[in-house]
Parts: structure tokens; C-alpha cells; sequence
């Protein structure tokens, strides 16, 4: 009885999250929120049922306690009951397992995830040399995609409520999610498996766009970096090449490739930073710099505030939000 | 079966007895004084203080869940650091599962499962006291870790590789594997004891049909501990092996695979939630009756509910691994059998509601309301299981905060509010009844805090949640669920606090003037007048509520009108009686209170600390000392051989022996459980092997430079085991036959052949090439070497004690349970090798 | 009652008891093993007798263990099985309905456990 109100208020705010399964973007997190709608309803319908008996069980006159309390009551209904309920629920289940895992596609687009501790590293083979990105997937409505999930260090899991479920990404293997945005929009996901020390910033936005609006995303991913005009953004290009920044980070179009840290080339146009822990802009840029252990401490970004001053910090900052 | 006693008969015993009689008991069962208090084992006094120790842990380990929803109770909280909450919860749920759970219900049996039965003692009352001794000592050690910043921080499930060295370096992950490693030995002791109890010691008459179901609940219990917990064993001394010497187990470049490790611990986890529930149901199935004033509804069915749902619990592990990317075919069989589970769950629930309506006069007490507290909130985690084993679903609600709702309902409906209601029951039956009206207010706060805490985390895992974060951002909708959820745990925490007061001020460990011995009017034999020796005479049960069905009873048992009322060789004795009807067959004798155990136990935690903490001298020093502690337990504790008087006459004309040899005694049977427990690593470790084969495929297997193990040197130590096994077993029935000289030359061959059988074994492997840091494959063909490297290790000491009690003039043809355990132990250990090698010889022969 | 202890026998006869569950055990490993075995080593879509390799090999299976447990269901009923006797008193109906119950929980999660591979593509 007590589900009931909360289950009516869950519909209400739940229809509206970037992060939630209960506002579907595809057909699958649709025919999943279907079967959880109908499992809740039937679970508190069930949970009502029985809680009612327990009370007759006590309230009820004597000639209902007398059936109540008989064996051939709790054969009917601990296991009649369930086995017939059960028995139908199994042939649904099975009935959307097979829809959900059934290919549709022979060729859909594929996307490489790999996680690392404690952001997502984000390729495109299909689309090219280049289409790299980090902490962000792009998604074109109405195709098929299908992840390969990989990981480089411990075990991740990659969720975005939204499109579908759950699937891990672990160390030696590649497991494989398939599934088609159906609806634009700008999605939240997170990590959900525990990765250590800042599993709990290790988040991601998934954008999905028409078309067009992705192929010229990728298109501009793809193309080099323009030497900056702006004499600060060229301060701040330098001194990131000084503090061997593009040992870890790469920057298409320059000589820096380093593959152990979010690829920076379009970095100033992505929706967060640090996967997730921060707002993009020049602020949060520079102060990430400086202080990228007090924000997200035992992450593999060293703290620069000691090492480069203000001004260069700014500058620094200011190049990478321009990498647009 | 339920039928009456009918009319009055004679009772086994005449009255009065004479005054001798009982002194003689009381003198036998006397408490040890002054610091000799620490060598006592009687239930008596270790059950009362192991519940306060796993109660002890309950709330410790709460007041870590406190911090955990102090942090989470606004978005950007810093009230702990993220190092620090990983570590919180991590211990939380460690803490919770294996130093609260799973010790609570084996606590409440050592305290109420002898008088339950009719017995005076369970078989191997030392083994409980051990048991005990090293949860108490493990227990505090573990959890003292948090306050060095030492606990370990993984999560309680471990998963590699983030627990390997690369990952996790530090001493965390050690103080894990090792620590929680060897409190699970105390676990799987407390299980052989209360299996070869259950089935051996229940009073004459109490066939399985009347035995009470919270025996049965112990029972299934028991059992699944020694199939389940050796999975977690294994897992954790592999990891440890990979983390201190570098065996690739679970390291992909080395052809490990991380998802092994979640076979092996989902294989103990899932059975492991079984565990604690079936036993706390069992609890329900006894207070419900006692409540309503009517016999369990169905027995029958309930008892095929409780042995149903233990086999089906083990094929349900993959439930945690849906998101592993198993096949989906495979994950489909789990889910049906998830569904299978759920139907004895319903079963059991509407045969309480059946129970309840059935009653006559309903006693509206705090044990009472518990009961309703628990099938509220066990319903709702028991459909929201069913809700979680639909895969598709639990793609979404995997690892979020829906199914911390889920599992909380489930542990806390499940197994918290029957066991605190069992500590409302069962504290009148051991000592002072605690308040009825401090226990409903405790149960009310506990109630609606279970509730406000847990029903919003199904709500905030929907929104998206995950869980083990220690912060989550604004703007997700998952405020006000998160702050909700903190209020409970406030409220939940105010209800603790009440049933703290209540047991402080209240439990006193005997029972004040004046408090009625049957207090609720119960039907079980737990609620006959029990001392120190347990029950005066050892009732002779026609019932499966005796109290209900024959009002006399009570009074007869006191007054030693019904069997063995006397200590017929001066000594602490227990009746055994047949497993499934419970005949009497003879009375055994028990060992008095010793120092063994102690010491035992001392060292074995001493060895594990150590070990932790990489002091090498030291492990070794308290390994000796455990191991001369163990010797001294036997040699004075065991097989005493015939006493007098050789026959005891029990009753109604019954004459037993007071000594048994052979498959009929009580030790025979502990040893085939522990065998039983070997026998389940062993084919962890056969299992590892195979998974690690079907990972790396037929060319990686053995991979390039390591070779299949040497043919020739496979026979031989095959040809070694075996003759080793026949010798020990020849030895063992020569027994008493033959000149001494033959006996000591038997064993002395026997080790000999074991100890070259294992030669052979290593030096096949060690040419063929095969080295355990290099691949997987090695280090699972050494794991299986190793393991039976250690059987042959215990086989050649036990060989040598067996020698040793012969020189020593305390073996002969009918002091003969030392030899007939080594021989039993040594037959496994070459059956274990035959097999090891069939597997590491004959099937990669037979593939290639 | 007598105090002769006759070990051995009656041990199995309880175990026996437990037989129905011990089939479904049995059922679920080969069921669980035929499958990782022909995802891991690519059988999956191998033939057998002209029809799918898994499903045909998991029906096989479930088939051979529902015949097994109506066996067990059959004997418990009839009471083909000799009342459980130590030379005390015999508890035939206990022991009898315990076999068939069980067997009848073993039969309802074997039949659920063979269904899916009819419907789910084994390696999906």
C-alpha cells in the first residue's frame, strides 16, 4: 500500500532526467521501461494482496480466518499462484531478451569506448583517421550504433539510462552493446561499476544529434588545429608545450599525441570537464590545471598551480577553450 | 505424526532419583574458576556472548552506514574524504556480511540449538569455543583497521583487477583476503559442528519429522556453508597468491581473466544471501506458531521450501554478472532460476499468514510485531528480487542505488528484524526477558527507519543513481531521495539505540525469581528447564511440539524421570543418537574444559595478523604455536577409549555403550564433512583450471615453453598415492590384529609413498616446462599442485600422530578414532591426487 | 526401539530423498556448460541431426531430467520406496512427501530453465 504514492510521484519526476531509464530515447530503454513499468505495477499490486490477507489474517471473521489458515489456502497461494504468475512473467522476459539482443543492422556504426581510471577515452574507426574524442559521445539519430567496450586498466561499466542498459567493460575483453537513438537530445552517463579512488567522477555526456549536425561534429574533429591568431592563445599553446602537456594529452595538428589523457583537440566545445566533475569554461579550465588533485585528488592529472604562474595558467586556458 | 501422546505412559525413568545422581551431573558441568573461566566452552556461556559479539559488530558497522548517508545526505558533501568513504563502505559491508550475519545465526544455535535438540551439548562443543575465539579476536582486528587507515577499500566483492598490486598496493586489500579469509574457517567450523549436532544429537523419538524447523533452517544453513564458503576461500588465496608472488590468476596479459574471480566469489555471494535468510526464516517458522498459538501451517512444504531454495540458490550467481557481457542464453537460465527460487520464498510466506490465521489467541508482543515488520519488509525485497532477476531490468538497475534498496529489504526484513525478534523470544529461554514495551518502541523506530532509509533508494537508483559514490551532483532530481533517506537512517539509528538500552538494562544471563520457564507458552523443547548440564534427563520426544502435546513433559524432564538423567562415567556426556530417526546408539563422552582451544586459536589468529602485515618470523612462531595448540587439543581431548562403565542403562531398558568405534560415531561424521569442505575447493580449483582453459582457448593451453605434465611421472605418483591410501587404510584395519612393529611400519611406509607421490607430482610438472608466474596456465596447474601438496603435508602429520599415539600406548583395536580418522584422510588425499592429475594430465591428452 | 546401530542404509535413504534436487543440479551444469562451451569456442551456430546445436542439446537435456524427476515423483507416491526404517519408528509419509516435493520444485525449475534456450539465440 505504502508503494503506491511513491511510485505515482516517481512518474512524475522521472519522466524528464538525462539520467534515468524511465525516459527512454531508443526502442531499447523503451521496451525496458515498459517491462519496469509492468513489473512495479505487478509487484505492488502483489505486495497489496498479501499485506491485505495478513491483515484478515488476524481482522477477518472466523469462517475467512478458517480458509485463511487452511493448507489447501497455502498451496493456492504460495504456490499455485506464483507458478502461474511466474510461468508468464518468464515467457514476456524471455520474449524481450530475444527482441533486445536480436541484430537489426548488418552494418551499424561502431564507436570504441575505453575507460580508464577515471575518464572515457571515445573513438569512431569507421569515420576516419582523427575521429577521436573524450568524456563525450556523439550520436547520429536513427542509426544503429554498436559500442565496443574496452578498458585500460581495471574493470568500468558504461550506462546510459537513457538509450539502454548496463554493460561492463573489462580488462582482456570487448563486449559489445548495440542500440538506435531514436529522439535528439543531451544524455548523462556514469560509470557504474567501482573503479577506485574517484569512481564517482568518472561521468560522461551523450549527445545525440540529427544527421547532418553529427557528420560536420566529426568533420571538425577530424580536421587539424589552427595555429591560434590571439597572442594569449599562442602564449598558452607554448606553454603547453613546455610543461610537456602533450606527453599525455594529444592535439591534432601539432606534434603532441600522447594517448594517456583525454585527446584535447576540440577539447573548448566539449559539455564538461574532468568526465563530468566540472562546467567547461576558461575558469574551471585554469583552475582544473592548477589544482586537478584537490578537485579530483588521485587522478592521473598532476596539480600545475605550483609550477605555472598566473598568467600563463590563463593563457593556457584560454588556447584550450578556443579548440572548438 | 502431529498426533498427541495419547494416554499417559511410563516415563524411561523412575522417580525420585537419588541425591547422588545430580550432584554428580552438576560436578561433571561445573564452570572452571578464576582465569580457567577463558578454557569453558559450554553454550551456555559461549552462545549469550557470541550474539553480543556479532550484535557488537552490527552496530559498528552502523555507524559506519551513518556516515555514509551523513555524506550523502546533500550533493557536494565533504565530510569524508573519497579515500576514506571507499573505505567506510567497503567495511560496512564487510563487516555487515561476515562478522555480522553469517556469525548472528550461527550465534543463536550454538545458544539454543542443544536445547532445542534435548541434548546437553553439542558433539564438538571445543570447535564451537574455537570457533568463537577467532571471530572474537579476527573480528576485532579486522574492523580496529579502519582507524590506520588500513581497512580495505574495494568494495566487500573485491574485484580484480583493481585489488592487484597495480592497483591497490597498499596493505588494504591484504587486510581483506587474509583477514576476512580466516574468520570464514570459523564459519565453516561452527557448520561441522552443527550439522554432525543436528544430526546426531537430537533426543530419542525427535525423527526429521519433528525435529523443529528452526533445525532444519540450521541444518540447510550448515550445509550450504561447507558448499559455498570454500568458493570465497579459494578465490581469496588466489588472489592473494597473485598479489604476493605474482601467479597470474586474474591478469588478462597473462592470460588471467577478471571474471573468474566473479564466478568463484558470486558462486559463495548469492548462496551466502540464502545463508543468512534461510536461518532467520527458520526463526520465523518458530516464533509465528508460538505467537499464534498454533502449529506451523504446511510443514512439510515449508521444510521442501527451506532444502528447495538452498540447491536452487547456488545455480543463481550470474545474477550479479548480467552486465559481464555472459551470453544471453546463459543469463536466461539464471533468470528462470531466479524465478524457480522466488516460488519457495512465497510458499514460506503465506504459510506464516496461514499460521497466524489459524491461531486460537494471538499474543500481541515486540517478538510480534517484528514478525509483521519482517513480512512487510521481506515481501517488498522479495518482489523487487524478482524484479532485479528479469534481465533486461537489471541492465538498468544494476549497481545503483535500486538495488541497495533491494538488498536492504532483503537483510534487513529478511534476517535483522527476525533476529532481533528472536533476541525479544529467546532471551526468557537463556536468561532475564527483556521489556515488551522498550522492544515495540525500538521496533517502531526500527520499522519506519528501515523504511524511510530504503523505499527513496528505489526511487534515487530509477533517477539514475549509481552506487559507492561518495557524491553526486545537483540537478539530477536525486536531492530530496537522498535526504529522505538520511532521516531514516537517523530514525533507524534512534531505534538501535532503544534495543541497546533495553538489552543493557534488562538481559541479565539467568533468569530473576519468578519468570515463568515457558514464557510464551511455547511447544519446543528449548523451553524445558535447562542448567548447565542443559536439560535434567534427555526428554524423550512423541511430538513435534512436545510441550504442546504432553503437559507432564516439562515437569518429568526436571525431574529426571526420562533419559541418561545421570553423568554415567563421571564425565560431560551427550546421547547420540541415528541421523534420521533419532535412535539412541551411545552415549560420548566429552572432553572437560583445556587450554588447547585457546592456545589454538591464539595462533591461528597470531599467524593470520602476522601474515598481513608481511612479519614472516612471526607468522611462523604463531603458526608453531597453533600447531602445538591443536596437538595438545587432541591429545588430551580426543579418543579417550573405553571408560567405565563400559554399558550406561539410558532408560525404558536402553544399554548403550559409552564408547563407539567405526562409520557410527560422531567424529567418523565430522570427518566426512571435512572432507566434504576439501572436496569443494578442490573443485574450485578443477573449475578455475577449466574456465581458464575455455578463456585462453586450446593453442594458449599450455602456451608456447610450458608443456603438458610428464606422462611417466603422472603414473608414478598416481601408483604412490594410491599405495600410500591402501597401506593407511590396511594399517587402520589391521588395527589390534597384528605385532605393533607391523602397525608402526605400515605408517611409516604410508608417508614415505605420499611423500614420493608428491615428489613425482611436482617433478612432472616442473618438466614438462610448467612455472606458476608466467600464465595462467601454470599458476592453475600449480594452484591444483599446491593444494594437494598441503593435504600431504597434513596426511604425513597425521600419520605421524597416529604413530605417536600408538607408541604412546593410546591405540589399540578399540581405542581406535585417531587411527581411523588418519585413515579416512588419508584415503581422500590420494583420491584428491588422482584426481588433480587426472585432470592436469589425461584432458589436455585427451583434446590434443 | 532398540539401541542397535545399523549405519550406512539409512543415510542413503535420506539422501535419496534429496534426489530430485540433486538432478536438477546435475541439469543446470549441463545445460550452463553446453552453452559457455559453444559461445566460447564459436558452435553456436553448428548443427546437429539438421537443427540448432544448443537448443537441441539443452532440450535434450531437460527432457532426460523431467523424465528422471517423474521417476522420482512416480516412486515417492507409490511408495515404492521402503519406509525409512532403523528399526524405530518408520516416518514414511514425512520422508516420502519431502522426495516428492522436492522433486516437484526440481521439475518447475528445470521446465523454467529449459524454456529460454527455445526462444533466446544462445550467444546473443
Amino acid at each position: 500500500m505504502r508503494a503506491l504514492p511513491p511510485l505515482l510521484l516517481l512518474g512524475l519526476v522521472g519522466c524528464s532526467g538525462v539520467q534515468t531509464p524511465l525516459d527512454p530515447l531508443g526502442e531499447q530503454a523503451e521496451r525496458i521501461a515498459q517491462l519496469s513499468w509492468l513489473l512495479m505495477i505487478g509487484a505492488a499490486a502483489i505486495f497489496a494482496l498479501t499485506m491485505g490477507l495478513l491483515a484478515l489474517s488476524f481482522l477477518a471473521p472466523g469462517w475467512l480466518r478458517r480458509v485463511i489458515g487452511s493448507r489447501g489456502f497455502v498451496i493456492g497461494g504460495g504456490v499455485v499462484f506464483p507458478v502461474v504468475t511466474l510461468a508468464a512473467l518468464l515467457l514476456h522476459t524471455l520474449g524481450v531478451s530475444r527482441a533486445l539482443v536480436l541484430p537489426r543492422e548488418a552494418e551499424p556504426l561502431r564507436i570504441e569506448v575505453i575507460a580508464r581510471q577515471y575518464w572515457w577515452e571515445v573513438r569512431y574507426p569507421d569515420l576516419g583517421e582523427g575521429a577521436v574524442t573524450a568524456n563525450e559521445i556523439r550520436l547520429p539519430v536513427g542509426r544503429e550504433v554498436e559500442l565496443n567496450l574496452l578498458s585500460g586498466d581495471v574493470i568500468h561499466s558504461l550506462w546510459i539510462p537513457n538509450l539502454h542498459g548496463k554493460m561492463d567493460m573489462i580488462p582482456g575483453r570487448v563486449n559489445r552493446q548495440r542500440f538506435t537513438a531514436e529522439r535528439t537530445g543531451t544524455l548523462r552517463g556514469q560509470c557504474t561499476e567501482f573503479c577506485g579512488l574517484q569512481h564517482s567522477l568518472m561521468a560522461f555526456h551523450a549527445v545525440v544529434q540529427e544527421p547532418g549536425e553529427f557528420e560536420a561534429w566529426i568533420a571538425r574533429q577530424r580536421a587539424p588545429v589552427p595555429a591560434p591568431v590571439d597572442p594569449v592563445a599562442a602564449r598558452g599553446m607554448q606553454v603547453f608545450g613546455e610543461h610537456g602537456c602533450g606527453a599525455c594529452h594529444a592535439v591534432r595538428g601539432t606534434e603532441w599525441q600522447g594517448r594517456l589523457a583525454p585527446d584535447l583537440s576540440r577539447v573548448g566545445s566539449r559539455l564538461s570537464l574532468a568526465a563530468g566533475a566540472l562546467e567547461n569554461h576558461r575558469g574551471t579550465l585554469a583552475g582544473w590545471i592548477a589544482g586537478a588533485q584537490d578537485i579530483k585528488p588521485g587522478n592521473s592529472m598532476p596539480s600545475y598551480g605550483g609550477s605555472i604562474a598566473g598568467d600563463d595558467l590563463l593563457a593556457v586556458a584560454t588556447w584550450l577553450e578556443g579548440l572548438r | 505424526m502431529d498426533t498427541a501422546a495419547g494416554a499417559r505412559s511410563r516415563t524411561p525413568n523412575a522417580t525420585p532419583r537419588p541425591p547422588e545422581e545430580l550432584e554428580r551431573l552438576e560436578a561433571a558441568w561445573a564452570y572452571p574458576r578464576g582465569i580457567g573461566l577463558l578454557t569453558e566452552y559450554n553454550n551456555n556461556i559461549i552462545g549469550p556472548l557470541f550474539v553480543a559479539t556479532a550484535l557488537l559488530f552490527f552496530l559498528l558497522a552502523g555507524v559506519l552506514a551513518l556516515i555514509i548517508r551523513a555524506q550523502l545526505a546533500f550533493p557536494g558533501m565533504t565530510l569524508v574524504d573519497p579515500a576514506t568513504y571507499n573505505q567506510v563502505f567497503t567495511t560496512h559491508g564487510t563487516v555487515m556480511m561476515f562478522l555480522f550475519a553469517v556469525p548472528a545465526v550461527e550465534a543463536v544455535a550454538i545458544t539454543l540449538m542443544p536445547a532445542m535438540l534435548g541434548t546437553r551439548e553439542l558433539p564438538f562443543p571445543r570447535l564451537g569455543a574455537y570457533a568463537y575465539l577467532i571471530y572474537l579476536m579476527g573480528g576485532l582486528f579486522f574492523y580496529g583497521s579502519i582507524f590506520f587507515g588500513a581497512a580495505p577499500d574495494g568494495g566487500w566483492f573485491m574485484y580484480p583487477p583493481l585489488t592487484s598490486k597495480q592497483y591497490s598496493p597498499g596493505i588494504n586489500t591484504d587486510m581483506y583476503l587474509l583477514g576476512i579469509g580466516f574468520i570464514e574457517i570459523s564459519a565453516i567450523a561452527g557448520a561441522i559442528e552443527l550439522i554432525v549436532g543436528i544430526l546426531r544429537c537430537r533426543a530419542p523419538g525427535m525423527t526429521l519429522g519433528r525435529m523443529p524447523i528452526y533445525a532444519w533452517g540450521m541444518l540447510v544453513f550448515a550445509g550450504m556453508v561447507i558448499f559455498a564458503f570454500p568458493a570465497v576461500i579459494i578465490a581469496s588465496t588466489l588472489l592473494e597468491l597473485e598479489r604476493a608472488f605474482g601467479w597470474p590468476f586474474f591478469l588478462p596479459e597473462k592470460g588471467g581473466d577478471p571474471l573468474l574471480w566473479q564466478h568463484l566469489f558470486w558462486f559463495f555471494g548469492h548462496p551466502e544471501v540464502y545463508v543468512i535468510f534461510l536461518p532467520a526464516a527458520a526463526m520465523v517458522s518458530m516464533i509465528v506458531p508460538t505467537m499464534a498459538g498454533a502449529r506451523l501451517q504446511a510443514h512439510g512444504l515449508v521444510v521442501m521450501a527451506l532444502v528447495g531454495t538452498a540447491f536452487i540458490s547456488f545455480g543463481l550467481w550470474v545474477h550479479h554478472m548480467y552486465a559481464t557481457g555472459i551470453p544471453a542464453l546463459s543469463l536466461s537460465f539464471f533468470a528462470a532460476a531466479g524465478f524457480a527460487v522466488s516460488v519457495p520464498s512465497g510458499l514460506q510466506v503465506f504459510a506464516w499468514i496461514a499460521t497466524f490465521a489459524s491461531g486460537r489467541r494471538i499474543q500481541w508482543t515486540a517478538p510480534t510485531l517484528f514478525m509483521l515488520g519482517f513480512l512487510f519488509i521481506f515481501m517488498l525485497g522479495g518482489l523487487t528480487g524478482v524484479m532485479v532477476s528479469v534481465t533486461p531490468f537489471d541492465w538498468q538497475a544494476h549497481d545503483t542505488y535500486f538495488i541497495v534498496a533491494h538488498l536492504h529489504y532483503v537483510l534487513i526484513g529478511g534476517m535483522v528484524f527476525p533476529l532481533l525478534g528472536a533476541l525479544y523470544y529467546w532471551a526468557p529461554a537463556v536468561g532475564a526477558a527483556l521489556s515488551d514495551r522498550l522492544g515495540k518502541l525500538s521496533f517502531w523506530l526500527l520499522f519506519l527507519g528501515t523504511n524511510l532509509t530504503f523505499f527513496p533508494m528505489h526511487v534515487s537508483g530509477l533517477m539514475g543513481m549509481p552506487r559507492r559514490i561518495y557524491t553526486y551532483p545537483s540537478g539530477l532530481g536525486l536531492e530530496l531521495w537522498n535526504l529522505l533517506s538520511s532521516i531514516g537512517a537517523a530514525v533507524f539509528a534512534l531505534g538501535a539505540l532503544v534495543l541497546l538500552v533495553d538489552v543493557v538494562l534488562h538481559f541479565r544471563p539467568s533468569a530473576p525469581e519468578g519468570q515463568r520457564r515457558n514464557y510464551w507458552n511455547a511447544g519446543t523443547p528449548e523451553w524445558l528447564e535447562n542448567d548447565s548440564y542443559g536439560p535434567r534427563s534427555i526428554p524423550r520426544i512423541r511430538d513435534r511440539y512436545p510441550l504442546w502435546a504432553d503437559p507432564h513433559l516439562a515437569r518429568e524432564v526436571a525431574e529426571g524421570a526420562h533419559y541418561l538423567p545421570m553423568a554415567a562415567t563421571g564425565r560431560r556426556e551427550a546421547l547420540v543418537t541415528s541421523p534420521a530417526e533419532a535412535i539412541p546408539q551411545y552415549v560420548a563422552v566429552l572432553p572437560f574444559p583445556g587450554w588447547g582451544h585457546v592456545v589454538a586459536a591464539v595462533g591461528t589468529c597470531g599467524f593470520f595478523f602476522a601474515l598481513t602485515g608481511e612479519l614472516l618470523v612471526e607468522a611462523a612462531l604463531f603458526f608453531a604455536l597453533g600447531f602445538c595448540g591443536v596437538l595438545w587439543w587432541l591429545w588430551h581431548g580426543t579418543d579417550f577409549g573405553p571408560l567405565e562403565p563400559r554399558v550406561v542403562d539410558i532408560g525404558d531398558g536402553i544399554r548403550l555403550p559409552t564408547h563407539a568405534t567405526g562409520p557410527v560415531t560422531h567424529s567418523w561424521w565430522a570427518m566426512v564433512c571435512t572432507m566434504l569442505v576439501s572436496g569443494t575447493s578442490f573443485a574450485c580449483l578443477l573449475g578455475s583450471w577449466l574456465f581458464l582453459w575455455l578463456v585462453n582457448g586450446d593453442a594458449m593451453w599450455p602456451p608456447p615453453g610450458q608443456g603438458i605434465p610428464v606422462g611417466g611421472l603422472g603414473l608414478a605418483a598416481f601408483g604412490l598415492y594410491a599405495g600410500g591410501g591402501l597401506l593407511a587404510w590396511a594399517a587402520a584395519r589391521a588395527l589390534g590384529r597384528g605385532p605393533r612393529w607391523a602397525l608402526w611400519a605400515a605408517l611409516g611406509l604410508a608417508a614415505a609413498l605420499f611423500a614420493a607421490g608428491i615428489g613425482a607430482d611436482f617433478q612432472a610438472l616442473r618438466s614438462a616446462g610448467i612455472e606458476p608466474t608466467t600464465h595462467a596456465y601454470g599458476a592453475a596447474t600449480f594452484a591444483i599442485f599446491t593444494w594437494q601438496a598441503a593435504h600431504v603435508g597434513i596426511t604425513l602429520v597425521m600419520l605421524g600422530y597416529t604413530l605417536a599415539r600408538s607408541l604412546a600406548g593410546r591405540l589399540d583395536g578399540e581405542r581406535r578414532v585417531t587411527a581411523d580418522n588418519t585413515m579416512l584422510f588419508a584415503l581422500y588425499t590420494a583420491g584428491q591426487g588422482i584426481t588433480g592429475l587426472g585432470l592436469l594430465h589425461l584432458f589436455p591428452r585427451l583434446l590434443a | 526401539m532398540t539401541a542397535a546401530a545399523r549405519p550406512g542404509r539409512p543415510v542413503l535413504e535420506v539422501l535419496l530423498n534429496a534426489l530430485g534436487l540433486a538432478i536438477w543440479a546435475a541439469h543446470f551444469t549441463a545445460i550452463y556448460a553446453t552453452n559457455a562451451l559453444a559461445c566460447a569456442r564459436g558452435l553456436a551456430n553448428t548443427a546437429l541431426f539438421g537443427l540448432p546445436f544448443v537448443p537441441v542439446l539443452v532440450t535434450a537435456f531437460t527432457v532426460a531430467a523431467l523424465g528422471g524427476l517423474a521417476l522420482v515423483m512416480r516412486s515417492a507416491l507409490r511408495g515404492l520406496n521402503p519406509p525409512l526404517d532403523e528399526g524405530g519408528e518408520a516416518e514414511p509419509r514425512f520422508t516420502r512427501w519431502f522426495a516428492f516435493s522436492t522433486a516437484a520444485l526440481a521439475s518447475l525449475a528445470v521446465l523454467f530453465q529449459g524454456l529460454p534456450a527455445l526462444v533466446v539465440p544462445p550467444c546473443g
